[in-house]
């Protein structure tokens, strides 16, 4: 019987946890900027973060590397692995080409951060509240 | 042979020569100038601003130990030998970049290298000049970019070998010059294309084979061009050193004995005093999964005793998270121009044996020729952090040089392992 209820309140509680599971493993690309019908494509959305030339420069802020919001945005965004985004940045650094993104702690500050900075953009969970004064730029399947 | 001449270049200065060497003082001294204005503006700063320092000063660095074994009595490469060593690739680099306003930052690295044959201090110190994001002016000692890692050479953390493939990589290529660089990037259709134009000179030294050779290159000019199509990139590039002034192995002492006796041209195939040019494709590609890269190298002197060289590697490599496979194959092949050996023989016995003397030199031109197979494993043990085996297979040429320091020749077939662990920090 306790079996029966346990696996009953497992199947209901399974479609509500999927759903969730679904909006956290999706990102959105927040912007601070005046144009509030701005959008980006994924590829011009990484650029963005890889330090490329961008139609419209923004300021990209990150999380650390071992924010799983950030494995996330490497994975369906950059294509590309942590590693291989570090390595990058030491190239581009210690060649004296480009720096990395600013780093933030936690989403929060992230949140916090660009809701402060005209033209600074940030990846962030797609299940996030979002102040009415930032633009989604793109969003992530 | 073994101790070269002092260089007499005053002497053989022509007059085109001396405009060339007065211009490059020129740029030296102006450059000199702006970083010390640079550096008294930031000094002089009112004790207000401090509070901005850590946005306007960043610093950073990169550290690299290695370790290396070579399975071979009889000879050396790159330095290792059959006593593991730690001493040959180690180093430590700092980095200070110093942002005078928004688009203005002054940055510098210095060096603390273990190897002898590497001189540890100033790596670059130059002013960078960044309008917006489509122009970058750089101004000072710059790296030279004449491969797709040689600016980032000594950062083994931004590659994936411990030694990149010594066809291409090796050290006889200066590291950094004086001068000038403006890039320009922009976006076009789906590719993102940067365009780099450098100009400057050279005058330092660099070992080749555990002897010091002063090198001066009085105008050194390139272009890069990069395009870069999401993950995949390709970059060609094209180099002149022109004015090229080497004193090598000594061959001054013999080149002024048949200038004496009269064999201008024989004189002159053994001189260092000409041009080179260099030519560089590069390709690389990254996924999440898999890893692929090539890079083929080709370097042309007007000289005799530079060889036409053909360097080529091709790595593949997969992730498996946290670790990295790759392996690759490279391959060098130099070509010598044929010499003239203008020396009359059986005239006199002085002239034999100068002209022995001459087939001599000519024959022992060290050639590198070298295939070498790679096997390596990375471990990305933190972000800034990464700990890497790898294991080469050297076959070279058994009558050739083939970048190692032979010991003792007949023992010595050219082949060879190398067996080398680093661990990479960035920070």
């Amino acid at each position: 019987m306790r079996i029966l209820l346990l696996f009953s309140i497992f199947v209901l509680i399974q479609p509500s946890a999927s759903a969730q599971n679904n909006s956290t493993y999706s990102l959105i690309i927040v912007a601070n900027t005046d144009d509030v019908h701005l959008t980006f494509t994924q590829r011009e959305v990484r650029n963005l973060f890889m330090g490329r030339v961008s139609k419209i420069q923004l300021e990209p802020v990150a999380l650390p590397p071992e924010s799983p919001i950030r494995v996330l945005f490497n994975t369906k965004v950059v294509g590309l692995t942590e590693a291989r985004i570090q390595s990058y940045w030491a190239q581009m650094r210690f060649s004296g080409r480009n720096r990395p993104p600013r780093e933030l702690s936690d989403v929060e500050a992230v949140l916090r951060f660009i809701q402060q900075h005209k033209n600074t953009v940030a990846y962030l969970p797609a299940g996030i509240e979002i102040p009415q004064e930032l633009t989604v730029i793109y969003r992530s399947n | 042979m073994k101790a070269p001449l002092p260089t007499n270049k005053e002497t053989v200065l022509t007059h085109e020569n001396q405009d060339i060497m007065l211009f490059k003082k020129r740029i030296k001294n102006l450059s000199n100038t702006l970083l010390a204005l640079v550096f008294s503006n930031v000094l002089y700063q009112p004790v207000l601003a401090r509070d901005f320092m850590d946005e306007r000063v960043e610093f950073s660095g990169f550290a690299r130990i290695v370790a290396g074994y070579l399975d071979e009595e009889a000879a050396s490469f790159e330095g290792y030998d059959d006593n593991i060593s730690l001493s040959e690739q180690s180093l430590l680099g700092l980095q200070a970049d110093i942002h005078l306003t928004d688009t203005l930052t002054v940055a510098t690295q210095l060096l603390a290298h273990s190897s002898e044959e590497r001189k540890s201090g100033i790596e670059w110190l130059y002013l960078n000049y960044e309008p917006d994001q489509y122009w970058r002016i750089k101004a000072g000692k710059l790296r030279t970019p004449f491969l797709q890692y040689s600016d980032v050479l000594d950062v083994g953390f931004a590659y994936s070998w411990i030694s990149p493939p010594q066809q291409l990589y090796s050290s006889y290529l200066f590291s950094n010059f004086d001068g000038l660089s403006v890039t320009h990037r922009n976006t076009f259709a789906d590719l993102n294309i940067d365009i780099e134009a450098y100009w400057g000179t050279y005058d330092d030294s660099v070992f080749v084979g555990g002897d010091e050779v002063n090198i001066e290159v009085d105008e050194i000019l390139g272009l890069i061009f990069q395009v870069q199509h999401d993950n995949l990139q390709v970059r060609a590039a094209y180099a002149e050193s022109n004015e090229f002034f080497a004193d090598f192995l000594g061959l001054e002492d013999l080149a002024v004995v048949l200038e004496r006796a009269g064999f201008q041209q024989s004189a002159d195939s053994l001189r260092f005093d000409g041009s080179a040019n260099s030519y560089q494709v590069g390709v690389r590609y990254d996924d999440l999964d898999y890893f692929a890269s090539a890079e083929w190298f080709r370097i042309e002197a007007d000289l005799l005793v530079v060889p036409s060289v053909d360097g080529y590697y091709l790595t593949a490599g997969i992730n498996l998270l946290p670790f990295q496979l790759h392996l690759t194959y490279a391959s060098a092949a130099p070509e010598y121009a044929v010499s003239q050996n203008e020396i009359p023989r059986g005239i006199a016995p002085q002239l034999d044996q100068l002209a022995l003397g001459y087939d001599q030199v000519i024959d022992s031109l060290p050639s590198d020729s070298l295939d070498s197979y790679t096997l390596g494993a990375r471990w990305n043990m933190r972000a800034n952090l990464a700990f890497k085996v790898e294991f080469t297979r050297l076959v070279g040429d058994r009558d050739a040089r083939s970048f190692f320091d032979v010991a003792d020749n007949a023992q010595f077939d050219r082949r060879a392992n190398l067996y080398q662990v680093a661990v990479e920090w960035v920070f």
